[in-house]
């Protein structure tokens, strides 16, 4: 059974090589492209650098002097966050939130998407509808009935009352519908014919084709629930349960507002997320050749 | 119209679709207490509260915990829970647990947060609670947590603020102006303003005019009526008024204010002073603070004055109060804690942490905030402000809420830039004003 | 109707002859197992939260209180607050802006950033970092370039374009100018991630093939990289109008929270929270408002994919 499970490789592109060619680019072209590279560089990096440097500025020094660079660089912006929240504390309740935002994202998400796209049946319009609705209403609007619809569920104050509402983002199901439809339709109807039912062809010839849409999904999923503010505030009630976000509005006080230590915790919220982004970014490519060859 | 009357009008509308879940909690529990709900609660002072705080962590944190453990340790069996709410986002948190009925009990907050709450009737009404206690407190700040037109008074006042004139020594003496003298006026403040623009290189500017967090309280100094004698009414379109909005368009538009301070808060203006762009910078003592944090060669060449009056002479205040919800399980205790927490021993400590003030008369006679023979600016910004709050009220009305502000300050806006006149300006906020309070 | 269906390329065809053996006839609960979960979600969590929404709108229902059924007054309301079409006009205009640099420059970023040549990790994850940029920062760096004496205004005076620095922050069609500036800045990272997923999707074949006729770089973008993408520009489409539909961030920090002088510049959903939010909020107005937005989202959705549809015929 398992072996007719596994894609036909002759059906489908000859997986194509990571190796960087490097034949192909001439040197011209690379000095452009480099050039480039370092021109977007300079336009995007700017807010990132500025925090930095801000985070990195020593006591008696002014966050407004001109110079980007501290001229008494110092750790001791990150030490006194460290002292004023339970950072760690914090960044455990935010990675736990959006690592399960993520999963869930991609789990729920590609099952959605793998139906709307392969599987027939009555309903799709309204199914369609439903999904939309998830990506056009502002959350704000809903956000007193959710707390509400929360509560009597008994998920107030809960990291799950925080993940659930987006569990299953329109835009997860919209994007793993799309990879799908892209996906040659004959790996599948050969397996059916082999006998595979709707499962089987999703977890073992859909789903290893879309990596690098997956991979789209689960960062999308755990930036916006790391980065998401308002409804964590409002769900969590113990100081205790707080995600970083909420935590790091605690360094700017009704009494004081030290631009240096609110830089380094927004640092420290940015960092791991980049992190991830950079370690997880190569994978964008490993499903080269995931759509085959479309339209 | 009552809050009982709404509530069951409310139903049918909404059984409409069956949402009762939501119908319950939207309009329903906001008002639901009932009357004789405290019967089965213990009398005595003791078990658990949960007692929430306006963004006080972390600079006070220690404090507020060492109040707490004093009051458990004076009423054995009591248990404080603390929870301390950023203000970006309380509006939104505290309208969420209002609706669902889960406020905690005790919880701190400003008068403008507290008014529609209180005219919603969910907080006791410590007139009759604590009747008692009311001359313990600075009477204006007590009288701040009152709803127009309607009985009761719901606030412990808690810590207050009284703005000063902060200003930079450095910039008054290359304008050619006496540093030892700050403006006390406002006819001297923008005489200043403008000499320190018109003398400056075009790098420094006068003032900031900081209007969301400044215009109506400015009205009000210079005498203007905000609203009328029944409180139902916006009617500050005067000629005073409008002479006022004339007089901060000349100053914009001749550069005494800088070009992008139109839309700006007070977050930027603040900004501004740490950054050496304006010399004059009227705001709380406590950002003497925040200017040393982030500025400390800005903080050398500041000096304080008194708060800038106008034709009323009088001087404003900000307050903080303390109130207890009705839907509270443990009134007595509730009570007897934002008692404690407001009491002379415990805000005189508080005021030693930063400089702020305390809301009890006893409090503010303490030689700590009278005497300032050590010669720093704080004690002196201190001293100028405890005298103030003596003649000092909270100026600015419980219905200046986000969305009147907006509308008010948006056409001041329009008006310093030429789109509108002064008087049209005036007349069109008192008219979407009125819009928003009436509905 | 169909938002993503009509994005792919090949349309699901319900119903064939073969679906319709015996064995087959229990497998129609299959794709709803495959869907409960999120529609399980989904409703939950938005759907029924927003009916209720709706049911809010024919009401005077405030944050705290209210709630008396008032029939159609709101949206009566809404069809002389001029407010609200001030709203609607910036949306539309923002959206009009907005969306074609969404779909084009973060494709063309995606294409700068694809080769698995040096350092390329090290550009794509900077070129993301102002997605994850908080927007606080990001208002105060371009507030701060944006300035009357900032960056651009000295750069631009240095050029000799303008003779006095442009008001960006104070005039309300500049304003608005701005934050579709940092709306594009910031979707740049974004969408160039779902464009890298889906050039993956390119055969590298067609681009070898090309490369060896002697096609311009720029040729083969419009005739290999383009038609190969073409499904996920659609996709991108959708998306960020959906987006801007809803813009509030932007306008709110680089205005400082008052949109503009007067709040001239504010969008539908700035004008939503303006009203719904906080203490005071009417939330039956601020819903009457929101749908009217579902709707306008809804409809340009509709409009949309089948403009899309006639054009992939």
């Amino acid at each position: 059974m398992t072996t007719t499970l596994v894609p036909d490789r002759t059906t489908r592109p000859a997986p194509q090589s990571l190796r960087p060619d490097r034949s192909k680019h001439t040197r011209a072209g690379l000095v452009l492209r480099y050039t480039l590279l370092a021109l977007m560089l300079v336009l995007l990096v700017g807010p990132f650098l500025w925090q930095l440097s801000t985070s990195l500025k020593g006591a008696g020094e002014s966050i407004y002097s001109a110079s980007p660079v501290p001229s008494q660089p110092t750790l001791d912006n990150y030490r006194t966050v460290a002292e004023t929240i339970p950072v760690f504390r914090y960044v455990g309740n935010s990675l736990l939130v959006a690592s399960a935002s993520a999963v869930l994202n991609v789990v729920l998400g590609s099952m959605a998407g793998y139906a709307l796209a392969r599987l027939p049946f009555r309903g799709r319009a309204a199914a369609d509808l439903t999904f939309l609705a998830t990506i056009v209403i502002p959350f704000e609007v809903i956000m007193v009935s959710v707390f509400l619809t929360m509560r009597s569920i008994g998920l107030v104050d809960s990291l799950a009352g925080v993940v659930l509402p987006a569990a299953a983002s329109g835009l997860s199901i919209v994007l793993m519908r799309t990879a799908f439809l892209g996906l040659p339709r004959e790996t599948e109807e050969a397996a059916k014919l082999d006998g595979a039912n709707a499962w089987q062809r999703y977890r073992h010839i859909a789903m290893p084709s879309v990596k690098g849409t997956l991979t789209v999904v689960a960062i999308f999923a755990f930036v916006f629930a790391w980065d998401d503010f308002l409804w964590p505030l409002v769900i969590l009630k113990n100081p205790d349960n707080y995600t970083l976000t909420v935590g790091i509005q605690y360094l700017s006080g009704t009494f004081s507002a030290n631009q240096r230590v609110i830089a380094a915790g927004t640092m420290i919220a940015v960092i791991p997320l980049l992190a991830l982004f950079f370690s997880l970014q190569r994978w964008f490519f490993r499903g080269v050749g995931e759509g085959g060859i479309k339209g | 119209m009552t809050p009982t009357r709404r509530r069951r009008a409310t139903l049918p509308a909404i059984a409409l679709l069956a949402l009762s879940l939501t119908a319950c909690g939207l309009s329903g529990s906001a008002t639901s207490p009932e009357p004789d709900a405290a019967s089965d609660q213990p009398a005595e002072v003791t078990g658990k509260i949960t007692f929430s705080t306006l963004q006080l962590k972390p600079t006070f944190t220690e404090y507020i915990e060492g109040v707490i453990d004093d009051f458990e340790a004076e009423h054995p069996g009591t248990e404080v829970e603390w929870i301390d709410v950023p203000f970006e986002g309380a509006q939104e948190k505290i309208a969420a647990d209002a609706a669902a009925g889960t406020l905690p009990d005790v919880i701190n907050l400003n008068p403008n947060f507290a008014q529609p709450l209180e005219a919603e009737g969910i907080f006791l009404d410590l007139e009759q609670e604590v009747p008692d206690l009311r001359d313990a407190y600075v009477p204006g700040a007590w009288d701040t947590f009152q709803v127009p037109e309607q009985e009761g008074s719901f606030g412990f006042p808690w810590y207050l603020t009284s703005e000063v004139t902060m200003y930079n020594t450095a910039m008054f003496e290359q304008a050619g102006l006496d540093p030892e003298t700050p403006p006390a006026t406002f006819d001297e403040l923008y005489a200043a303003a403008e000499q320190i623009a018109s003398t400056s290189d075009g790098k420094v500017w006068g003032m900031h005019p900081a209007l969301e967090n400044r215009f109506l309280l400015d009205l009000a100094k210079e005498g203007v009526p905000l609203l009328s004698e029944d409180g139902t009414e916006w009617v500050f379109n005067t000629p005073e008024a409008v002479a006022h909005v004339e007089r901060l368009t000349k100053a914009y538009q001749d550069g005494v204010f800088p070009p992008d301070s139109l839309t700006e808060d007070h977050t930027k203006e603040t900004e501004a002073y740490q950054a050496g762009r304006v010399a004059l910078f009227p705001s709380g003592p406590n950002f003497l603070t925040i200017v040393e944090e982030n500025a400390p060669d800005i903080a050398k060449a500041t000096g304080v004055g008194p708060q800038i009056t106008g034709a009323s002479d009088a001087a404003n205040m900000s307050v903080m109060g303390l109130l207890v919800p009705k839907t509270t399980e443990n009134k007595a205790t509730a009570l007897a804690f934002a008692e404690f927490m407001t009491n002379a021993e415990n805000q005189l400590e508080f005021s030693k942490i930063v400089t702020i003030f305390p809301s009890v008369t006893e409090a503010l006679q303490d030689p700590y905030f009278t005497d300032d023979s050590d010669g720093t600016v704080e004690s002196h910004a201190r001293r100028l402000s405890a005298e103030q709050l003596e003649n000092a009220r909270n100026l600015l009305p419980v219905q200046y809420d986000d969305r009147v502000k907006a509308a008010v300050v948006g056409k001041v806006q329009l008006a310093m830039k030429g789109e509108l006149s002064a008087q049209e300006a005036m007349d069109q906020a008192v008219a979407e004003a009125n819009a928003i309070t009436g509905r | 109707m169909t938002v993503a269906g009509a994005v792919g390329r090949t349309p699901v065809r319900p119903g064939r002859p073969k679906d319709e053996d015996p064995v087959t006839r229990r497998l129609r609960l299959t794709p709803w197992l495959f869907l409960a979960p999120a529609l399980i979600v989904a409703v939950v969590f938005h759907v029924w939260p927003f009916l209720n929404t709706v049911v809010l709108s024919f009401t005077d229902a405030r944050a705290l209180g209210g709630g008396t059924f008032v029939g159609g007054d709101n949206y009566v309301r809404l069809a002389q607050d001029p407010s609200f079409w001030l709203a609607t006009r910036n949306t539309l205009v923002y959206v009009a802006v907005v969306v074609p640099l969404l779909v084009l420059l973060p494709l063309l970023l995606a294409v700068l950033v694809q080769p698995q040549i040096r350092a390329m990790g090290f550009f794509r994850s900077v070129y993301y970092s102002p997605v994850v940029a908080s927007m606080v920062v990001v208002g105060l760096i371009w507030t701060w370039m944006l300035a009357s004496d900032g960056v651009v205004n000295q750069v631009l005076e240095a050029m000799r374009v303008i003779d006095g620095p442009l008001p960006f922050l104070t005039d309300s069609t500049l304003l608005l100018v701005s934050c579709m500036l940092v709306t594009v800045w910031k979707g740049l990272g974004y969408y160039m991630v779902v464009y890298l997923a889906a050039l993956g999707n390119v055969s590298k074949e067609y681009h070898e093939a090309a490369q060896v006729d002697g096609a311009s770089p720029a040729r083969r973008f419009w005739s290999v990289t383009v038609p190969g993408v073409r499904a996920t520009m659609f996709l991108v489409g959708l998306l960020s109008a959906i987006a801007a539909m809803k813009v509030f961030a932007e306008v709110y920090v680089m205005s400082y929270g008052s949109a503009g002088p007067g709040g001239q510049a504010r969008t539908l959903v700035y004008t939503i929270r303006e009203v719904g939010l906080g203490l005071g909020g009417e939330i039956g107005y601020a819903s009457a408002m929101s749908l009217a937005l579902f709707v306008l989202t809804i409809g340009f959705s509709a409009g949309y994919l089948r403009a899309q549809r006639a054009e992939a015929r």
